[in-house]
């Protein structure tokens, strides 16, 4: 009967599009590889991740893809991605969150459930207030902070958040005492230091970028060993004698357990990947830093930073709720 | 550089074959999206990006700021059609607009908003090339207090916005604002009303409970009768909007278009806030306000019109500044930088063809849309005479996929469903959804520019009356509210006065 | 319509009473000072006094009365049922059984089991729906959506 024929066609068809778009090959990578972000697709993160898959697939086969996986400020997306097989087929985007997070909220995946695979780009932290503001230069806010407490406002990305952790670490060095006004995220914290609805703010250099180059923000101190060649006019933390240098940081991430074979195909792969000029100049655009660290580097850097900030919560009272 | 020599290098950058092949696909993926009810441009963008980065800067942006505004004007369809807002903005348009098909006036709906959706892209593009730095410091300005007052306005309109009971839509209002409240404090970052659920931790997502409020409670009312035959009840009139139509409509698109625009340059919500405050000021100056939620074509006119203007708006802080509004904005910031040309002060003196360009490429783009979106009306009309026991399982798949698509959580389909069932009991009991929609919105933004702003002010609430637009906009609210009493203050007045002899 | 109002008022006013409690459980504070539960537990007190004066009104102020005589009279309440129930089942199963195959018996219903179609339509209505989907959503818009079983057979 026609119908009937009709019928099993259109099955035969569904079956063997289904099968053709499973079809595996020989040795890793075999089937598909998920670069899991934790969050949703758009943010500066998720487009480093999408930057990343596209140049590091020529060496992988093509098999990476993003996979989103948003919600509870990436705890979601970081707990699945510390859990999966570690066959190499599960990768997972690691930003700084991952250790501001878990010294606000109960329960957050911490950084330790990875077997860190490399870090790719670096933001330095900096403190800056806008153009017009009545601080012309660091000292003077040290004093006015110092003379004033609870009278300078600082816009933070958050409750718990890096920059919130590292400026309050900083006020205690100075001896001040800044009063934060939280915002939801480092956008809408560095517009509203612009703005003038705070006096200053911390961020990293790519999340002021735009409104530092266009003369809106103008830093005041960054939080790095050296001098930035961006700002050589702007001193360090620790040229004023407070040791303190906190960077951003994004990486990639293995489930523990990840046999030694796949991980180095995967740690050439990136690291060929972030050679490659268009990569960098990508990077740059963005405001960040290009850097290659491998595991046995990007482990004790973590480590380090993570200390650092956990350090910081206690210090400032911070619970997990 | 001059208007004219500006326009000049923006046309030729903008009618190069190959960025107009770009404006072409971004608005036709853009209308595509819009259509579809739930998935939203950000996605589709997000997907996008990696392949424009081998093209430059301009052809990028064009590309995807197609796919935004080209999404505004696809967002009315299923609101129209089907009662199931195609985006957040477009909620408003479902109270008439669906209203309109079901009197088999579909056609004029989906016209007028295809018109006034062009008038509002080419004249909102007009204001931006136009007014867009001295624009820019209003963005900067918007602050903690600011936002607040805006918010309370936003709010009072809430009452214009229920046909029946007023102290429903306080109570639906006041019920939307406890929901939007579910999920970390904004302020101090613990989990509120979670009930240790963690997927309600980053809150409920208006996707879902609008596709349930408005798609799956639809559905369910229809499903109530022994037999369906189609949506509409009358014959289909006419295909496109007539002369009343357009008499009716002209004052509301150019006052959408207004506030659409000016209401789009504030950060973080303008835009959404535009279609409700369109809807609430034509209701408020309508000869007929009674005919709203009936099927009164400026309820269609208005809203969609002020969309549309508030995309146009949004841009102008992203292009001057480098402030994105809204996710969107976001994404196309960092396109922006990864191909070398930050947005911001410098922008247009920099660049000034990827400027000129991208505004005459979106000149172009709201022609291609308007071109694009009349013949398929035709198409679209056809839609509602599918026998409604094929179309339902359709739009129950679409919203499914909606609402899934949002955080690729199954959590998100069981809040539609809940909302589903929800709205189902609001629409048999006489319940407004729009008003918990917006309080929904507005809420928990009111509730952090309040904490944060007293935060700045240590305590005192003076701030609010200090700051100018803050001022404004308190007064503002309270003329909206004090408005609906005067005539019954009159009344009285009359019957003392008759009383008195 | 009144007398419908004297019962949902009565459940408002109770869940707006629970709301209050669980603000006031999230702490006060003052208007100068809010804390996280002020505005959920102010909010909550509006919502309970606002369906206070609803069911005060439903006792005394005559509203038109609608012409019906009853709005849960005379509906087909199984039909919108099984459709509520078949989805959340659909909710269950999505992430195990896998996009395709949950959403092919999903339609399957649908199409069938709401309303009497025949077989035939509604099989091919079904897949040719779920193959749409799953390629404008899945492949073009890169949507990612579960294997379930089917990883299992293909090895994904």
């Amino acid at each position: 009967m026609k119908k009937n024929r009709f019928f099993s066609t259109i099955l035969a068809i569904l079956v063997l599009s289904l099968t053709l778009a499973n079809l595996a090959w020989a040795k890793y990578p075999e089937k598909k590889i998920r670069l899991i972000a934790a969050f949703a697709p758009g943010g500066g993160a998720d487009i480093m991740a999408r930057a990343l898959t596209k140049f590091v697939n020529p060496y992988l086969d093509g098999r990476v893809y993003v996979e989103n996986i948003a919600g509870a400020s990436g705890a979601i997306g970081f707990r699945e991605g510390a859990k999966a097989a570690p066959d190499g087929y599960t990768l997972t985007m690691l930003v700084t969150t991952i250790m501001s997070a878990p010294n606000v909220t109960k329960n957050f995946p911490t950084y330790d459930l990875f077997d860190p695979l490399c870090i790719v780009a670096q933001d330095p932290t900096m403190m800056s207030v806008r153009t017009e503001s009545r601080f012309k230069n660091i000292n003077e806010l040290i004093t006015f902070a110092k003379g004033n407490p609870g009278q300078l406002s600082v816009s933070t990305a958050g409750v718990g958040a890096i920059d919130h952790l590292y400026l309050a670490a900083f006020a205690k060095m100075i001896g001040g005492d800044f009063t934060f006004v939280p915002y939801k995220g480092a956008g809408p914290a560095t517009v509203a230091a612009a703005g003038g609805h705070a006096e200053a703010v911390g961020s990293g250099y790519s999340e002021a970028f735009s409104l530092l180059q266009g003369k809106k923000l103008r830093p005041l101190v960054v939080f790095t060993n050296q001098r930035s060649s961006i700002f050589p006019d702007t001193p360090t933390g620790k040229e004023l004698g407070h040791d303190l240098v906190v960077v951003l940081w994004r990486g990639v991430g293995l489930p523990k357990g990840t046999p030694k074979e796949v991980k180095d195909i995967l740690v050439e792969a990136f690291r060929k990947a972030t050679a490659e000029e268009e990569f960098k100049k990508m990077i740059s655009q963005m405001g960040l830093q290009p850097i290659f660290l491998p595991p046995d580097e990007a482990g004790p850097f973590l480590k380090s930073q993570n200390d650092l900030l956990k350090g910081i919560a206690q210090k400032i009272g911070l619970v997990p709720q | 550089m001059d208007f004219l020599s500006a326009m000049q290098l923006g046309f030729s950058t903008a009618l190069q074959p190959l960025n107009i092949l770009y404006c072409f696909i971004g608005v036709f993926i853009g209308t595509l999206i819009g259509v579809l009810p739930g998935i939203g441009p950000s996605g589709a963008i997000a997907i996008l990006m990696p392949v424009t980065f081998n093209i430059p800067s301009v052809s990028a942006i064009i590309i995807l700021a197609g796919i935004y505004y080209g999404a505004m004007y696809g967002g009315s369809t299923t609101s129209i059609l089907v009662n199931i807002p195609g985006e957040a903005a477009s909620v408003v348009t479902c109270i008439d607009g669906y209203q309109m098909a079901r009197k088999g006036r579909a056609g004029p709906a989906l016209g007028i908003s295809a018109f006034g959706s062009f008038i509002a892209g080419i004249s909102g593009i007009i204001l931006l090339a136009v007014l867009a730095p001295s624009l820019a410091q209003i963005a900067l300005d918007f602050g903690p207090p600011e936002f607040f007052s805006l918010m309370i306005l936003g709010l009072t309109l809430v009452i214009y916005l229920g046909s029946a009971s007023m102290i429903k839509a306080l109570m639906m209002a006041a019920f939307g604002v406890v929901l939007g409240c579910i999920g970390q404090d904004p302020i101090l970052g613990n989990p509120r009303l979670t009930y240790g659920i963690e997927a309600l931790f980053d809150g409920v997502d208006l996707i879902p409970v609008i596709m349930g409020l408005f798609g799956i409670s639809e559905v369910l009312i229809n499903l109530e009768k022994k037999e369906q035959r189609e949506i509409y009840e009358t014959e289909i009139k006419g295909l496109l909007p007539t002369r009343e139509d357009w008499k009716q409509s002209a004052k509301p698109i150019a006052r959408g278009t207004l506030l659409g625009f000016f209401l789009g340059i504030v950060p973080g919500g303008g835009a959404l806030l535009a279609s409700f405050a369109s809807y609430a000021i034509e209701k408020k100056f309508s000869k007929h306000p009674e005919k709203f939620g009936t099927g009164a074509i400026e309820g269609v006119a208005g809203p969609e019109t002020a969309n549309n203007a508030g995309t146009m708006g949004a841009m102008v802080p992203l292009l001057t500044l480098g402030i994105p509004s809204n996710v969107v904005m976001a994404l196309l910031l960092a396109a922006l930088m990864i191909h070398g040309t930050p947005p911001g002060p410098i922008l247009i003196e920099s660049h000034p063809d990827l400027f000129w360009g991208i505004l005459a490429s979106m000149i172009l783009g709201n022609f291609l849309l308007l071109l694009l979106n009349l013949p398929l009306i035709g198409m679209w009309v056809q839609i509602l005479k599918v026998p409604y026991k094929v179309l339902s399982p359709l739009i129950i798949m679409f919203c499914l996929i909606g609402a899934y698509s949002v955080h690729l959580n199954v959590v998100d389909i069981v809040i539609m469903l809940f909302f589903g069932g929800l709205g189902y009991l609001m629409k048999k009991y006489e319940y407004d959804a729009a008003p918990l929609v917006l309080a929904f919105i507005l809420g928990p933004m009111l509730e952090t520019a309040l904490r944060q702003s007293l935060i700045v002010s240590h305590g005192s609430l003076y701030i609010f009356l200090q700051r100018p637009y803050s001022l404004i906009s308190l007064i503002s609210a309270l003329i909206f509210l004090v408005l609906p009493l005067i005539p019954f203050i009159r009344k009285k007045r009359k019957k003392l006065i008759a009383e008195g002899g | 319509m009144q007398r419908n109002d004297r019962y949902t008022s009565i459940l408002w006013a109770i869940l707006g009473l629970y709301i209050a409690y669980e603000g006031y459980v999230l702490k006060l504070g003052t208007l100068k000072d809010p804390k996280s539960g002020f505005l959920i537990f102010w909010t909550g007190m509006v919502l309970a006094g606002l369906s206070f004066i609803l069911f005060l009104q439903s006792l005394f102020i005559a509203g038109p009365v609608n012409g019906k005589k009853g709005i849960w009279e005379g509906i087909e309440w199984r039909k919108g049922t099984k459709m509520m129930i078949a989805l959340f089942a659909y909710a269950l199963v999505f992430k195990s059984l896998g996009f395709i195959v949950s959403t092919f018996f999903l339609l399957l219903f649908l199409f069938k089991g709401i309303e009497p179609q025949k077989w035939k339509t509604a099989l091919v209505l079904s897949s040719v729906t779920m193959v749409v989907c799953y390629m404008v959503f899945g492949l073009f818009l890169e949507l990612q959506f579960p294997s379930g079983i089917l990883s299992g057979l293909f090895g994904q």
